[in-house]
């Protein structure tokens, strides 16, 4: 037998012996799921699976959440043990008057969590604790991003958790990171955030008209100053449009945006600007820019 | 920036929060209760440019501060006002361990208090007081919102003797609280039933004036004369003067922003404006009191927004009823309400719950601030400034 068949063999064989495991422990109370669960000789799939009967239990018996919790604060636990807890607590969160009275705890745990060795688990509870506005989250993050060296976390993925806060005071340091960013997905979560600023319009203005940024910077510096100052946006866009040499997704962006939220045109205005749009139709050789064209002549005859 | 706070104290710069918490510490005496009641008002320096958290979190630092140094009657309302309408954890528990501070039981705190549990039970969290910034895991005590509103009660023994419903309903959903939650709920459900014989006669008489938000006609503006200059434009996008809003008929004028979070303050306040027209209808009087909303957010709230927002929230527009943002600078109509309202880096950060009446001449009549108004009485305050004579008002249109 070669090793390929040798190794396939062994994993169907393994994974037969997981389902029937599986099924055993499908088949258990929540009392013996519990049991399994903390029980550190049972194998790490026994446990896995009596996890989700644990959650499962938790509406008839909300005491388990502790159980749960425990679990989670456990450093010394199977990091693939700890993953699938926090996963069912966010579900069992959801039972908002069941989770209540346990949820002081485990917030608490996860921010003693933000310091985890295990990457994924740090990443998870600063994603729960900052939707929640979680002061501690939102400043380890901040610290993170104004000094590297104690980043917890990607800069783009610590600018996407504290974008949860539209009133946390990361503005500024926001408009830092587009001027100086450490890496273009960072500066282009920075600037979806921006959104929010009223005071960042010159700046989104600025990315957006500026040739020599990347495409999906600029894409999304247009949705933000959308949202933000539309008329300024609109003159924008306008120009984009209409500029050949400009990027087609960009293009195709900004005809989108003005299909769906343009101000009607004089009907003098209507028949060159409209016309050149409608002109993209046939002539633009990105199937995209011609979409985004087509539907913008159609929302505007219809 | 530099402020010298307490008098004794040498000068601090408010742009350090941690230079703030640090002479939160350190307060004591009047002296001491006087820089905590500056840090109650939201215009205060040390809020400017900073975000909700960090404001909460320094609001709340000095807030729960009362409980060392004393809590003055002048500074009640600002713990009530977060007892009524607070949803935040810290800020909650901030202000129930600060009403500790009051040198006696008082009785009249206590359906504020009661009104907080039901705000915060859902919305709990571990918290501390005992440093500042924390670091997680906690060294030292930790605590909930629950637990010092429950201690607060506790302290209040038989003056909150009518809460032990409430807290018996609690105690039979308290499985998997916290255990500073649990015990703090024990000891409140026995202080409360203690025997009312132990009370002084001091005691019995320290219930003091009910605690109500009473239209306010002393109050006068930061600045003399009204905005008359000031530009808004409407939620269709209409441009109007200050004069053409609130010049004619008497006015209710609320102020609120789009994305404001907290339920029982900004889109508590103009789902009560909405029943405030119903109201005016129902009384026979549409047309002759006008109610607008004004934003403190006016560079976001567009006019698309404010429609939204309005409609979403039972607002029936037009000439008389409309929500409004200026187009010119917010501050002439902020000095002249005297809006308690701060702001960070992008938008608000703390604001209290704030309703006038503008007398036909533009000219305030009545404030409602800080605790829920009530609609009726907003109408009825309205109604009076009808048939008073109207003023010449003096000033352009």
């Amino acid at each position: 037998m070669d090793v390929a068949e040798y190794r396939k063999r062994t994993e169907a064989a393994l994974e037969a012996a997981r389902v029937e495991r599986a099924e055993r422990v499908d088949e258990a109370t929540p009392a013996e799921a519990l049991g399994r669960l903390l029980d550190g000789a049972t194998p790490v799939g026994e446990r896995l699976a009596a996890l989700q009967i644990v959650g499962r239990a938790a509406a008839e018996d909300p005491t388990v959440i502790d159980r749960l919790v425990d679990v989670l604060a456990d450093t010394a636990a199977l990091p693939e043990l700890r993953e699938g807890a926090v996963e069912v607590l966010q579900g069992l969160a959801f039972l908002v008057t069941v989770f209540a009275p346990y949820r002081p705890r485990y917030h608490e745990v996860l921010r003693a969590m933000v310091d985890d060795p295990n990457p994924i688990l740090r990443r998870r509870a600063l994603a729960i604790l900052a939707r929640y506005k979680d002061e501690y989250a939102q400043r380890r993050l901040t610290e993170g991003l104004e000094h590297p060296t104690k980043a917890l976390l990607p800069a783009a993925k610590a600018i996407q958790y504290l974008g949860y806060d539209i009133h946390a005071e990361y503005f500024p340091l926001l408009r830092r990171i587009v001027e100086k960013p450490p890496t273009v997905s960072a500066k282009r979560e920075a600037i979806r955030l921006l959104a929010a600023d009223p005071s960042s319009k010159t700046l989104l203005s600025r990315v957006l008209n500026d040739k020599s940024e990347p495409s999906r910077v600029r894409q999304m510096s247009a949705l933000a100053l959308q949202s933000l100052a539309p008329t300024s946006f609109e003159r924008a866009a306008r120009q984009i449009s209409l500029d050949d040499t400009e990027d087609d997704r960009l293009r195709a962006t900004t005809i989108g945006a003005l299909a769906r939220y343009g101000t009607p045109e004089p009907v003098s205005r209507r028949s060159t600007f409209s016309r050149r749009i409608s002109e993209i139709q046939t002539t633009a050789s990105s199937p995209q820019l011609r979409r985004a064209s087509k539907s913008y002549v159609d929302r505007r005859s219809g | 920036m530099i402020v010298a706070g307490a008098r004794s104290a040498p000068p601090i710069d408010l742009r350090d929060d941690d230079a703030v918490a640090h002479r939160v510490d350190s307060v004591e005496g009047p002296d001491g209760q006087a820089f905590l009641i500056e840090l109650m008002d939201e215009r205060h320096p040390v809020y400017r440019g900073r975000g909700t958290t960090r404001t909460i979190q320094i609001r709340g630092y000095a807030m729960a501060a009362f409980a060392r140094v004393g809590l003055p009657d002048r500074a009640l309302m600002f713990l009530i006002e977060e007892l009524e309408s607070g949803v935040d954890a810290f800020l909650v528990a901030a202000a129930a361990r600060g009403l500790r501070g009051l040198d006696g039981p008082e009785r009249r705190v206590v359906p504020f208090l009661l009104r907080a549990l039901c705000n915060i039970r859902d919305r709990d969290e571990l918290l501390t007081f005992a440093t500042y910034k924390p670091t997680w895991p906690v060294v030292g005590e930790t605590t909930t919102a629950l637990a010092e509103i429950l201690r607060t009660l506790a302290l209040l023994g038989p003056h909150a003797a009518f809460a032990l419903p409430q807290l018996v309903e609690l105690e039979a959903g308290s499985v998997g609280m916290p255990a500073v939650t649990r015990d703090a709920l024990q000891e409140a459900i026995r202080s409360v039933q203690a025997d009312p014989g132990v009370l002084t006669e001091a005691d019995c008489c320290r219930g003091g004036e009910p605690i109500t938000p009473r239209p306010d006609t002393r109050r006068t503006p930061r600045t003399g004369q009204p905005p008359f200059r000031t530009r808004f434009e409407d939620q269709a996008g209409a441009p109007v003067t200050y004069g053409e809003a609130f010049i004619g008929a008497p006015s209710v004028v609320v102020f609120f922003y789009t994305r404001c979070t907290n339920p029982n303050k900004c889109s508590l306040t103009i789902t009560k404006l909405a029943r405030l027209q119903q109201a005016i209808g129902a009384a026979g009087l549409a047309g002759r009191i006008r109610t607008a909303g004004i934003t403190y957010d006016p560079a976001f709230d567009l006019p698309p927004r404010l429609r939204s927002y309005g409609e979403n929230r039972g607002m029936r527009f037009g000439p008389d009823d409309r929500l409004l943002r200026t187009t010119t600078a917010l501050g002439p109509v902020e000095g002249y309400f005297d809006l308690g309202v701060g702001f960070g880096a992008a938008t608000v950060n703390r604001h209290r719950i704030e309703a006038f009446v503008v007398g036909p001449d533009g000219r305030l009549g009545a404030s409602f601030s800080r605790l829920q108004w009530d609609v009726t009485e907003v109408r009825d305050a309205a109604i009076r400034l009808i048939r008073q004579p109207h003023p010449s008002h003096g000033g352009p249109t």
